[in-house]
């Protein structure tokens, strides 16, 4: 099994070479990024991942939303990535084992798509040491009845199956095409803010008391153990990562409540699915439509031969 | 009342004598088993209580049709025994009533109904020292929101009995029910817990997942396929491992609400034995009468986690009927604008060998 990861937009250089180093050692196998975003600093910092082989740097004519699906797309075709992760800038997924492989590989084969939840660090003072050190503080998904999570569309993020005529909407391909697997997120995409004003430390320690705020320091031991102090190594394939566990059972139970606490699913959300599926299959069973379309197409066919 | 199990057994020495005097003992009058191929000494406990006149083996082969042999015992039960009531049941599922026995809450059923539900309560492995897995296996997780991992062996699962019928189709591991209509469900109530141990050591972790995650059947389980993958990279001790709960593990879990120590189920075991001659009493009379099994205490959450994890299995299947309807549309599309449908696209490289 190959992952591959596309990179439509790119973060600062330092967060960029920390996300590209971080994927390569947990799983991903190959990185596709467009021309377009190669230029100055980030320039440098793709190249060493090209001289290595693990990074490709690919021309695509199309404009920046349909070049994220393109090099989506490229990624099966032409790296036989049988998953895509389409990342955003600063996202570093880090999966719920040893591996993204590991996660991915047992998924039934009906599923199309898996997603990962989203836990987005808050914004800290720079202090001018690594931003992975600042980066250990992040909202708490558990519901205290205080507040409502954030919604569904920016609480969790797709990884598709490979795809030729891949899209990335949830389903991966227009609706109807892939189906998504709901309400269980074996990824979670720590997220780095680009930009944003850092809380001041008596709020900081007040949402800390009151539990809206958590620590969350499993990115900065992951990068601290990956960077060593002299810089990021590209590895010539992924390992097992002492920083990565297969979580307990206590563990799994705790994440649940997390996961029902984004509310994709929901009997409001059934009844919608339901009554949408119920228009298109009366659809199906129309007779008027089809028959005038049949007649025309028939009619159609027979003036261009 | 008449109350028949019906079981598919392969290789479960290690817990069916347990589940056959459990049930026997707890107002079970006969049990079917469906014995596929075993070769480790099920075959022999079956055929043991086959002798003292509680028990029908019967031996089946060749690929796992669940639906097919699920019916004709039920079916069996219906025309041949006379039962008024069937359990479904797997060999590592125990059927314990919330209050009072079996029969009890089966005869309080009104007439109207005939599918009553269980929920599903895994007990987790804990570290074994050679005990029996009743002795050692005294925790149960509780969720408070389901586990909906489609590899995770804890996800919560709808159980059930029914009322005996001879045109009755009993469909995946005893989870629903079809029979023209003529059984309808008891709604909002939920009056047994069905102790459920999947894992009990490695090795047997390892058998069934190296039997299960093969295409036994034509969609194996997730948490099948993820432990043959673990086999097949030499990891099925360090999956199991993350399946098991220390003691370290219990008490955060006991801490957190997750984890709850249970031991109903081996008193119950403690005082019939195991195995126990369950044909003296010729299966009668429960040993469990009223209240004397220990109850469950604490409030159903599982019943709620259960009830959460219905609608999301009804959204995935919603998902799927859209998947196929999706097609459909194309496939008419494709016909009436004269276009040839595509072809799937067929990857060449990198295919998963377990799908």
């Amino acid at each position: 099994m190959r992952i591959a990861m596309t990179l439509g937009d790119v973060a600062a250089p330092d967060v960029l070479d920390a996300q590209i180093a971080y994927h390569l050692h947990v799983g991903v196998d190959v990185v596709l990024v467009p021309a377009s975003i190669a230029i100055g600093p980030v320039r440098e910092v793709l190249d060493a991942y090209a001289r290595q082989g693990r990074l490709h740097v690919v021309d695509v004519a199309e404009p920046r939303a349909s070049a994220r699906a393109r090099l989506a797309r490229l990624a099966g075709a032409d790296h036989h990535a049988d998953w895509i992760i389409d990342a955003q800038p600063g996202e570093f997924w880090w999966p719920r084992e040893h591996n993204l492989h590991r996660v991915l590989a047992p998924v039934p084969p009906r599923y199309g798509v898996v997603q990962g939840l989203v836990r987005r660090f808050v914004p800290r003072v720079e202090d001018g040491g690594p931003f992975w050190k600042r980066m250990t503080l992040r909202p708490s998904l558990l519901p205290d009845g205080a507040r409502s999570v954030s919604a569904t569309e920016s609480a969790v993020r797709p990884v598709y199956r490979a795809h030729p005529d891949l899209d990335l909407c949830i389903d991966g391909g227009g609706p109807g095409t892939r189906q998504p697997l709901r309400s269980w997120y074996p990824i979670e995409v720590l997220t780095v803010p680009g930009s944003g004003v850092a809380p001041a430390p008596d709020e900081v320690s007040a949402r800390l008391e009151a539990g809206s705020l958590v620590v969350d320091d499993r990115l900065c031991a992951a990068l601290d153990a990956l960077h060593g102090g002299e810089g990021f190594a590209v590895p010539t394939s992924y390992r097992d990562n002492p920083w990565l566990r297969i979580p307990t059972v206590v563990d799994d139970a705790s994440y649940a409540v997390e996961c029902a606490a984004v509310g994709e699913v929901d009997l409001a959300r059934l009844d919608e699915h339901i009554r949408e599926l119920e228009s298109r299959i009366t659809w199906l069973e129309e007779r008027i439509g089809p028959r005038v379309l049949r007649s025309v197409s028939r009619l159609v066919r027979r003036a261009s031969r | 009342m008449k109350l028949v199990e019906t079981l598919i057994v392969r290789d479960e020495a290690d817990v069916v004598d347990a589940q056959l005097s459990y049930h026997l003992n707890a107002g079970i009058d006969f049990v079917i088993a469906a014995d596929h191929g075993s070769v480790d000494g099920t075959t022999d406990i079956l055929e043991s209580y086959v002798r003292q006149g509680c028990a029908l083996r019967i031996p089946v082969s060749g690929a796992v049709d669940e639906v097919g042999w699920r019916t004709q015992m039920a079916r069996h039960a219906a025309t041949e025994l006379g039962a008024d009531w069937v359990i479904a049941a797997d060999a590592d599922e125990f059927w314990v009533p919330r209050q009072g026995a079996i029969k009890e809450i089966l005869a309080a059923v009104p007439g109207r109904f005939g599918v009553v539900g269980g929920t599903i309560c895994h007990f987790v492995p804990r570290p074994d020292a050679g005990e029996p897995f009743f002795e050692r296996m005294t925790v149960r997780l509780v969720q408070h929101a389901p586990i909906n991992d489609p590899t995770s062996p804890w996800r919560p699962s709808p159980k059930i009995v029914f009322r005996a019928d001879p045109h009755a189709t009993v469909y995946h591991a005893g989870y629903w029910i079809e029979a023209g209509g003529r059984l309808r469900d008891l709604p909002g109530w939920r009056p047994f817990d069905v102790f459920h141990f999947p894992c009990r050591s490695v090795e047997q972790w390892a058998r069934k997942t190296g039997r299960r995650g093969h295409a036994e059947s034509d969609a194996p389980l997730g948490q099948y396929v993820k432990g043959l993958q673990a086999q097949e990279g030499g990891r099925i001790e360090d999956v199991y491992a993350a399946l098991s709960v220390s003691d370290e593990t219990l008490q955060r879990g006991i801490a957190a609400g997750s984890l709850v120590v249970d031991a109903r189920l081996r008193d119950a075991l403690r005082t019939t034995g195991v195995p126990s001659e369950v044909g003296q009493r010729g299966g009668q009379e429960s040993a469990f009468a009223g209240d004397s099994l220990p109850r469950g205490d604490e409030p159903p959450i599982d019943a709620a986690a259960l009830d959460e994890a219905t609608v999301v299995r009804l959204q995935r299947r919603i998902d799927d009927a859209v998947i196929r309807v999706a097609r459909l549309e194309r496939r008419r599309w494709d016909g009436l604008t004269g276009r040839r449908p595509r072809r799937g696209w067929r990857r060449v490289r990198g295919r998963s060998a377990l799908r």
